[in-house]
């Protein structure tokens, strides 16, 4: 681990009166890409192809996803429409590029507002101890007890079905994963030796937090980050089967599959397309996430 | 022991408490006011005064948790407000339903998991132990309401070997309900296989590299005897914990398959209440489900103190 306390020269005298900066930015972010690479190849193609899709459905889809064909509605896949059309003869292929964006927004956004909660709650439970730490366990055990997924249907439920809420729901809901991680991490590096030097030159809490703990952290969040993407990915799209994420006419996979199990008899390729995509995007970023463990997680290393 | 129990229970109180204010304000919270949601857009200002007085909204939240918490402790989860029946017995049945889906999945995990998590981790690092593992990996990243669809059209629509969905209680026709039970139980037990398969092999990894077991190794046994008698009952005393861990997951994916199947259980009762803006059973069935995760989490503790003797019940901690 490449730790230095910069400011302390040598033989470990203060050098100038500032205080000291502690940095661990990953240097190895290059190499490190490379090896996930070299290890899920596949899965590395999956994930960048699932972004690619997302960033650019616009560009890449064929057609309007909410353009209306009447005449060639639920049609199978054809020269015209790769994948086939759906109940209204939109073309499937346009749908499941912009579905992809959908998926992408609800994994970044619902990840995103876990990990910042989540960080959060784990650095200063773990960092301050005592009674703080012994509250905010408890409310993190509480918030465990509810399955994502029911936490999730009673919140958006309530505040109304949206992929919105759906995904700030599922946000909410994941905070204890990332929050019991980083308090992990926090217990044992807080009583390391560079940390009390930090305090010793006289660094206050929110920046022995900020600068000397959190980067301790990054690893172990970087390998939930991925996994707890494929999840959201998951969930939202449970959620929007069971009408309760996104609204029709948005394409997102989980409202697609609930209209495509109505005519499961007469055009069966309506599931099976959709519902291909979505295991896809899955199985790429939970292969993935096995990946950035492999390379990040010293443990699993050796 | 019985300190050690007494202690494990009382620790649970805040973890309840906290389960029940959640619980609580899931609905409590809502937006707009309940009162005008239950009694739609045309009612007047005065019927909604009277609801919000009649049902204690007119109350400040801590209050109304108070007087909710006596109900619940009492056993009553108030009343379904779309038919009047009492939510405690319409939680009743469907806890039942859910209740089977998950032992029966719990054993359809097992009945993958360890086998496959045996054999990847004796082969440790053969592509036998890769293609095992790569599938049980597959299993668990496709969506269960997918796998659900899919095993309905393979089945029920293309082979007519099984209904595609529906619900016979067991105690009126057993072999019915089972037939109804095939699927759904399938498609969440490959959900759960992988990450318990996972857990077996790592488990029985470290086991296999114990001294123990190069001791029984040199003593000439047999290798499946070494595997069998020595390393894997020592494996899967963690594997417990971990089992138990997953049902959370467990409960979220029982909840979606029993739509796609269409079986009457937490599930289905949660969405119908949802959708049909009847809070008293979304607070009933949101507060089950948490109570019921806690509780099967001390039942693991338990069956874990139990089944590994070296760990001793000492109090402090």
């Amino acid at each position: 681990m490449s730790v230095r306390p910069m400011g302390l020269d040598q033989s470990g005298t203060v050098v100038g009166n500032r205080p000291a900066r502690l940095s661990t930015v990953p240097a190895h972010l290059w190499r490190n890409s490379a090896a996930v690479f070299r290890r899920q190849p596949i899965a590395t193609v999956i994930v960048g192809v699932f972004l690619l899709v997302g960033a650019l459905a616009p560009l890449i889809a064929p057609y309007d996803p909410s353009k209306i064909h009447m005449r060639d509605r639920l049609q199978g896949p054809s020269r015209t429409y790769p994948l086939g059309t759906d109940e209204y003869g939109r073309d499937l292929l346009s749908r499941i590029i912009h579905g992809a964006r959908i998926a992408f927004q609800a994994g970044v956004i619902a990840v995103g507002i876990a990990m910042v909660g989540g960080v959060l709650v784990g650095l200063i439970a773990g960092y301050f101890g005592g009674g703080v730490d012994y509250v905010l366990s408890r409310i993190l055990e509480g918030l465990q007890a509810f399955p994502v997924v029911l936490l999730a249907i009673a919140i958006t439920g309530i505040v109304g079905p949206s992929v919105r809420h759906a995904m700030i729901a599922i946000g909410i809901a994941t905070i204890p994963d990332f929050a019991r991680l980083t308090r992990g991490v926090v217990l044992p590096t807080k009583q390391l030796a560079y940390v009390e030097a930090a305090r010793v030159i006289g660094c206050g809490d929110a920046r022995i937090l900020a600068r000397a703990i959190l980067p301790n952290c990054v690893p172990a969040i970087t390998v939930l980050l991925s996994f707890s993407i494929a999840n959201a990915i998951l969930y939202e799209s449970a959620l929007s089967f069971l009408g309760l994420g996104a609204q029709p006419p948005q394409p997102s996979w989980g409202t697609m599959l609930s209209t495509a199990k109505s005519y499961m008899f007469d055009l069966p390729s309506y599931t099976i397309v959709v519902g291909l995509a979505l295991s896809l995007t899955i199985i790429g970023m939970n292969l993935f996430g096995d990946a950035v463990r492999e390379v990040v997680d010293p443990l699993v290393k050796s | 022991m019985t300190v050690y129990f007494a202690q494990r229970l009382i620790g649970l109180l805040p973890v309840l408490l906290v389960v029940s204010v959640v619980a609580f304000l899931t609905t409590a919270l809502v937006r707009g006011d309940a009162a005008g949601v239950m009694l739609g857009q045309n009612a007047t200002p005065e019927r909604v005064a009277l609801v919000r007085k009649r049902f204690g909204l007119d109350k400040p939240l801590p209050v109304r948790y108070a007087k909710w918490m006596t109900q619940v402790v009492q056993g009553n989860l108030g009343r379904s407000v779309l038919n009047q029946q009492p939510v405690t017995s319409l939680i009743g049945s469907a806890l039942k339903v859910t209740l089977e889906q998950l032992v029966l999945s719990m054993l359809m995990a097992t009945l993958i998991a360890l086998p496959v998590g045996v054999v990847a981790a004796i082969r440790n690092g053969s592509w036998l132990d890769q293609t095992l593992m790569g599938g049980v990996l597959i299993g668990t990243s496709v969506p269960t309401f997918w796998l659900g669809l899919m095993l309905t059209y393979l089945f029920a629509v293309r082979w007519h070997v099984l209904p595609p969905s529906g619900f016979v209680p067991f105690s009126e026709d057993p072999i019915q309900n089972l037939k109804y039970m095939i699927l759904p139980t399938v498609a969440l037990g490959i959900y759960l296989a992988g990450p318990l398969a996972r857990f077996v092999r790592s488990s029985l990894i470290d086991t296999l590299h114990q001294p123990y077991i190069v001791t029984a190794r040199a003593k000439g046994l047999h290798e499946r005897r070494v595997v069998r008698r020595h390393a894997l009952k020592n494996a899967l005393i963690p594997t417990v914990t971990f089992a138990g861990l997953q049902v959370g997951a467990l409960i979220g994916g029982a909840i979606v398959t029993e739509v796609v199947f269409s079986l009457p259980g937490m599930g289905s009762l949660a969405l119908n209440g949802i959708l049909n803006r009847d809070y008293p059973i979304i607070q009933g069935v949101v507060l089950t489900v948490a109570c019921g995760y806690v509780l099967i989490n001390i039942l693991v503790d338990i069956v874990y103190l139990l089944l590994d003797p070296r760990i001793s019940f000492k109090t402090s901690g």
